[in-house]
């Protein structure tokens, strides 16, 4: 078992949903800790790992996040942090939405939280009619409630319509 | 763009958890299931961790509040300034409640302020950045000085519960008596144990480290002398404790000491005036905190820079010390590395000084700072009045019969 996590040259098959598949050195995979704990138990390399919650264009995302990651380990980290800021710049609200869900799928620490903080900020200065839709949540507060709930947070909403 | 899954809730909390409060509060008008989440305790409690962290998510919450009187009609105003720079960040509104009134903050933790009004005693809360505030229900002891009163609040982590604790001196037993209120039940119950035997220093400023409130006192000996000392009051234990001031050369009476807490420890700054250096201020901080304490002193702070008299208000996150003067615009930062002052661009004159973080601590209780809060204030004010003039009636009887008791000691006949 030691041994296979030493060998750096070994690769695994990762499927995505929509059934593309990526060959992944086992370095990479290992910034996941679903994969690490995987290749932990048993569970042989040789084998195609299938992901059905993550479609082909997050699965790219995802493994790219992962190879800088990996292969970084010992650059300075201040080129990391200008890498993910890059990397989430142009992203969509899906997008985003899709790499955060499979973050915490896979378990991937780091891109959770700059995926969750790049959404938090989109948000940060939106209305709440906004930030609604951009949830896709449904409003379950009659307008008597909601009414209600805005008077009593009145104040937030000073320079909103 | 990308086809739309709907996020589960941990998500939504995880991604909630690093807005601003005044952002959350829009977030509650989304939906009943994210007002639920964002009025959770446990989100509470974690949202004021990775505020007060500030690193976590890559924006520095970590704020000072500056307590200032302005210069025209002499204004009570508050506002918030980035911890670093000093720049003003907003604005507070003063709630109605205590507007106008004269009041003395009494600690701040958490997002929250404990509040003591002179006049009517009343506690109160007061969380700035949700506009809440919670009037404290009635002690269960008075006294007849307001400036007797010594009062210290904090966050009990253990117990995760607020409390503040109130010391009323009795100068008749002689000890003081004690009582204890806790957020969780919203109500005062008596401490019961050995009480301390001492007067606290007027308009002392207390200090929190350590799990304990500290507050300056005096202690009676013989007849006359009295002599300084700390008293700390641990907040979770619920225990006293003395602590001795800096050992000093100079008769206490020339010593003015201000408590504090500069890097994490209990610090004590002592004015000096000697005809060489002029005036200068000891920081003295006490090393080893319940095991084996001793006093040491950090620096001597001298003020001929300055040519005003600076008193110490803060010690500030960046290890820099913040002092405020008698007269307007005097706020300075005193850099401990550099030994020098600095003054802050800021106007306004008996500052005040808050390591703050925002917080949504007492989203869930208190009311909102209306008219309804007034109403219910003032009738508590007018409670009070009464009490008040009812105390003093029941105290003078008391003295009067004294006096009776030892005129008729010492066998003169007295008719009132």
């Amino acid at each position: 078992m030691a041994s296979s996590i030493e060998n750096n040259n070994e690769k695994l098959t990762l499927k995505s949903s929509d059934g593309e598949e990526f060959l992944v050195e086992k370095h990479v995979a290992l910034q996941s800790t679903l994969l690490q704990n995987m290749l932990d138990s048993d569970c042989s390399s040789a084998d195609v790992i299938p992901l059905p919650k993550i479609d082909a264009r997050t699965l790219a995302l995802v493994l790219g996040y992962c190879k800088k990651h990996a292969d970084a380990s010992s650059s300075k980290q201040g080129e990391l942090n200008s890498f993910d800021s890059e990397f989430l710049k142009d992203m969509d609200m899906g997008a985003l939405f899709n790499l955060v869900l499979a973050a915490n799928f896979m378990e991937i620490k780091g891109l959770l939280d700059i995926a969750a903080q790049k959404i938090a900020d989109t948000i940060k200065d939106k209305p709440h009619q906004e930030v609604r839709e951009i949830f896709h949540v449904e409003n379950d507060y009659t307008p008597e409630e909601e009414a209600a709930v805005r008077e009593e947070n009145r104040w937030a909403f000073e320079g909103f319509p | 763009m990308s086809e739309f899954k709907s996020l589960p809730m941990e998500i939504v909390a995880d991604i909630l958890i690093r807005l601003p409060v005044k952002s959350l509060r829009h977030c509650i008008c989304v939906c009943k299931s994210w007002r639920s989440l964002i009025a959770d305790p446990f989100f509470i409690n974690n949202h004021l961790l990775i505020n007060r962290q500030g690193c976590s998510t890559g924006i520095d919450n970590r704020r000072i509040l500056l307590k200032s009187r302005k210069a025209f009609g002499n204004k009570i105003c508050y506002s918030l300034h980035c911890c670093k720079t000093f720049t003003e960040h907003k604005q507070l509104k003063v709630p109605n409640v205590i507007e106008g009134r004269n009041y003395k903050i009494i600690a701040s933790c958490n997002g929250l302020l404990c509040l003591f009004l002179e006049h009517s005693r009343v506690l109160l809360l007061w969380n700035p950045s949700i506009k809440k505030v919670k009037i404290l229900p009635n002690p269960r002891f008075q006294s007849c000085s307001a400036y007797e009163l010594a009062h210290g609040f904090a966050f009990v982590p253990r117990a995760n519960d607020y409390k503040v604790v109130r010391l009323i001196p009795d100068m008749v037993e002689g000890s003081s008596k004690v009582e204890i209120y806790t957020l969780s039940t919203n109500s005062w119950r008596t401490w019961i144990g050995d009480g301390i035997r001492c007067a606290m220093a007027h308009h002392s400023r207390s200090a929190f480290v350590n799990g304990a409130v500290h507050w300056t006192a005096q202690k009676k000996c013989g007849n006359q002398i009295h002599s300084k000392l700390i008293i700390a009051f641990h907040m979770d234990d619920e225990v006293f404790k003395e602590i001795p001031i800096p050992g000093y050369d100079l008769p206490i009476c020339y010593l003015c000491g201000i408590l504090s807490v500069v890097g994490e420890k209990l610090a004590y700054f002592l004015e000096r005036s000697t005809i060489e250096d002029g005036v200068s201020w000891d920081l003295w901080v006490l090393e080893d905190y319940g095991v084996a304490e001793f006093w040491t002193k950090l620096h001597t702070i001298r003020l001929h820079s300055v040519e005003s008299f600076l008193y110490p208000l803060q010690s500030l996150k960046n290890g820099e010390i913040l002092f405020g003067g008698l007269n307007r615009k005097e706020l300075y930062s005193f850099d401990l590395e550099r030994q020098e002052f600095k003054q802050i661009e800021v106007d306004g004159a008996s500052f005040e000084v808050i390591n703050y973080t925002e917080s949504l601590v007492l989203l869930n209780e208190g009311i909102h700072d209306s008219s309804d809060a007034m109403s219910d204030f003032e009738e508590k004010e007018e409670f009070k009045d009464k009490e008040e003039k009812e105390g003093i009636r029941v105290k003078a009887k008391r003295i009067i019969k004294d006096a009776m008791n030892f005129f008729k000691c010492k066998g003169i006949n007295v008719r009132v």
